[in-house]
């Protein structure tokens, strides 16, 4: 082991120890959860050490004996392993417990009353990220650290998809409104499918007009930049006159929905956020090949179109592949301004929630959002890794 | 030859700010002849600017907004980096990475909206949320200003008899001026754009004359906040953007 791993493993004990601490003081918390008589009532806060009945202090014991853990002499993987452990479970049985509150909550004060997760558990959530963090980074990366570090939302996933917190608000909020969540959910994911995807396709060609013609590179990434500038609402705003005229002057338009507000700008709007990254990434990964590889090529005889789609493209495929897991993070969590246009979307949950104030409609928005672009950030980093290793095998 | 080159760029840069800062004035100040453009582009209305407020308020507004959080994120920001640089702190540092990223995922105006029942609607909200998201962009360059001195340069200040916090002041801190000041800029240009998003909360701004104009179905108030905002943004992004973003890697 090398002298600066060993001062990481030592260095990540004192952050597991503070993620050990914040989870206690998260514990300890007036906000804990938030109780209302009906869904939009401003509420009262409870800790969870007082909503959770005997069941708090299995929860300050799981951050007792991660800070303890992190203080042992341990080796570092049974260290690694317990700590990682403890701290997953401690979020997860907070969850399972408020969902066991909820439904005695909802028994004695109505069906209108509300249960909803306060300040007090997404900071005993955050306590969790810290402390994860430092206790995987004691283990090899590999199936068992991923198998950690992603437990605790497996564990989350199972909670709600067996039931255990169907009375929490969040889930109420789902109950009430199940079907327009598919369809919404679904919208969503068509908007950023579809904005990716035209963002990609110029992205590509941009990206190898800029580094084929350098000449052309200020002017393609200086009108990039200024797309990249404008405010959202700006840029629909400004789309909305012309779209609105095109679709009275064009009925093939208008009968595919294209108007001011709806799918249409939006789409645009997206699309032309997610060209950047994707052309810049594009650009520097063709530039920064060795010349020597693509000599050979020439040198054996292939085409210029071969020695792109066979050696220059598949080189630089995890440079592209970076550029589009930013571009799909950000459309993700941009697609949300269709909700305020017209366009449906997961963002029709947050807008609605908040003009009503209904804290636990706007996380049946945010929280799928939020689930959604972690997924597709962290699946195309591992597609990332893999696809370098193998380039590269060690 | 090559210094006439810079020179024509520098002279194009200026003249873009130039024009865009005459625009942005005449579309805040002029009222009357905006609303002539604005009778021009949307030939088809009865009422072409915003009644609620006139466009010198919600300019001020949409700046005050912007400031504010910059302000607060870059003390808060400076603070984190500085702490994440201490001996203690050190071990923090790809933990403030790892969230930097994590951060991205959450929209920012889920964040304005999910703030509402604690704060209000109004201003608050907004500028909390831009601060959030603004302080670990600059966290981040501070770390990476700093750690960008070369140890030679470390080593000397030491030689020559420099306490810690007398190397940090005289030496590390205007070596990684640039850098820190870079991440403080990219931060500005941000605010004052997402700043338009602040009409959702109702906390002012140029956002309110394009939510207003999207309710009543009326092109002119959608760009008349359209407009003077997107003339704002760029005006803040070249007057703070000295290299062009793609070269900043």
């Amino acid at each position: 082991m090398s002298r600066t791993e060993a001062s990481l493993h030592e260095r990540a004990r004192a952050v597991a120890v503070s993620g050990a601490v914040l989870g206690i003081v998260a514990a300890l918390a007036p906000f804990g959860l938030v109780l209302r008589q009906t869904r939009i009532d401003r509420g009262a806060g409870v800790s969870l050490v007082d909503a959770l009945g005997a069941w708090w202090w299995a929860i300050v014991a799981c951050w007792l004996l991660v800070a303890l853990l992190a203080r042992s002499r341990l080796p570092l993987r049974p260290r690694g392993v317990a700590a990682s452990l403890l701290s997953g479970l401690a979020p997860v049985l907070a969850l399972w417990q408020a969902g066991v509150f909820a439904a005695a909550y909802a028994t004695k004060a109505g069906d209108l009353s509300r249960v909803s997760l306060g300040p007090g558990f997404w900071l005993t959530a955050a306590a969790a990220y810290v402390a994860v963090f430092a206790a995987t980074a004691w283990l090899e990366p590999g199936l068992l650290r991923a198998a950690l570090s992603y437990g605790p939302f497996a564990g989350a996933g199972a909670l709600v998809a067996g039931g255990a917190l169907s009375d929490l608000g969040i889930l109420k909020e789902y109950a009430n409104n199940a079907d327009a969540f598919g369809k919404q959910f679904a919208l969503h994911l068509g908007y950023v499918g579809a904005s990716v995807a035209v963002g990609l396709a110029l992205g590509l060609a941009l990206g190898l007009l800029a580094a084929r013609r350098p000449a052309s590179e200020p002017a393609v990434f200086g009108a990039l930049n200024v797309l990249q500038v404008l405010p959202t609402l700006a840029f629909i705003g400004l789309l909305y006159p012309v779209l609105t005229r095109l679709s009275e002057r064009a009925p093939v338009l208008a009968s595919l929905g294209v108007r001011g507000v709806g799918w249409a700008p939006v789409v645009i709007v997206l699309a032309a956020y997610a060209v950047y990254p994707i052309a810049r990434n594009t650009h520097a990964a063709l530039t920064s090949l060795d010349p020597a590889v693509i000599d050979a090529a020439r040198g054996i005889g292939m085409a210029p179109v071969q020695v792109l789609a066979r050696v220059e493209l598949p080189l630089a495929t995890p440079v592209i592949l970076a550029g589009l897991r930013v571009a799909l993070v950000q459309t993700t969590a941009g697609a949300i301004i269709a909700g305020l246009v017209g366009g449906g979307g997961l963002g029709t949950f947050v807008f609605l929630g908040a003009s009503e104030t209904a804290s636990d409609l706007m996380l049946l928005g945010v929280v799928p959002i939020v689930a959604l672009a972690l997924t597709f950030d962290r699946g195309l980093s591992g597609i990332e890794t893999a696809l370098t290793r193998w380039k590269e095998p060690a | 030859m090559r210094a006439r080159s810079v020179d024509r760029q520098a002279l194009t840069r200026w003249l873009g700010i130039a024009a865009l800062a005459a625009a942005t004035a005449w579309m805040t100040f002029d009222a009357r002849g905006f609303e002539r453009l604005l009778r021009v582009l949307a030939p088809g209305e009865t009422s072409w600017l915003y009644p609620t407020k006139p466009l010198t308020t919600l300019m001020a507004e949409q700046i005050w907004l912007a400031a504010a959080a910059s302000a607060l994120a870059t003390a808060a920001g400076f603070a984190l980096g500085a702490l994440a640089l201490t001996r203690f702190g050190i071990a923090f540092r790809d933990l403030v990475l790892s969230a930097g990223s994590l951060a991205q995922t959450v929209p920012t105006v889920a964040l304005m909206a999910l703030l509402v029942p604690l704060t209000g609607y109004g201003p608050e909200p907004v500028i909390i949320a831009l601060t959030l998201y603004g302080i670990l962009p600059i966290a981040l360059n501070v770390i990476s200003g700093i750690e960008s001195v070369p140890p030679d340069v470390r080593d000397a200040a030491t030689g020559i008899g420099m306490r810690r916090w007398q190397r940090v002041i005289r030496v590390e801190l205007p070596l990684a001026w640039p850098v820190i000041v870079g991440g403080i800029k990219n931060v500005v240009v941000i605010n004052v754009s997402a700043a338009t998003l602040g009409a959702v909360v109702a906390a002012g701004g140029l956002g309110m004359p394009i939510l207003a104009g999207f309710h009543d179905y009326n092109d002119a108030y959608i760009l008349q906040g359209a407009l003077p905002s997107i003339a704002l943004a760029l005006l803040a992004d070249r007057l703070l953007t000295v290299r062009p973003r793609w070269e900043r890697g």
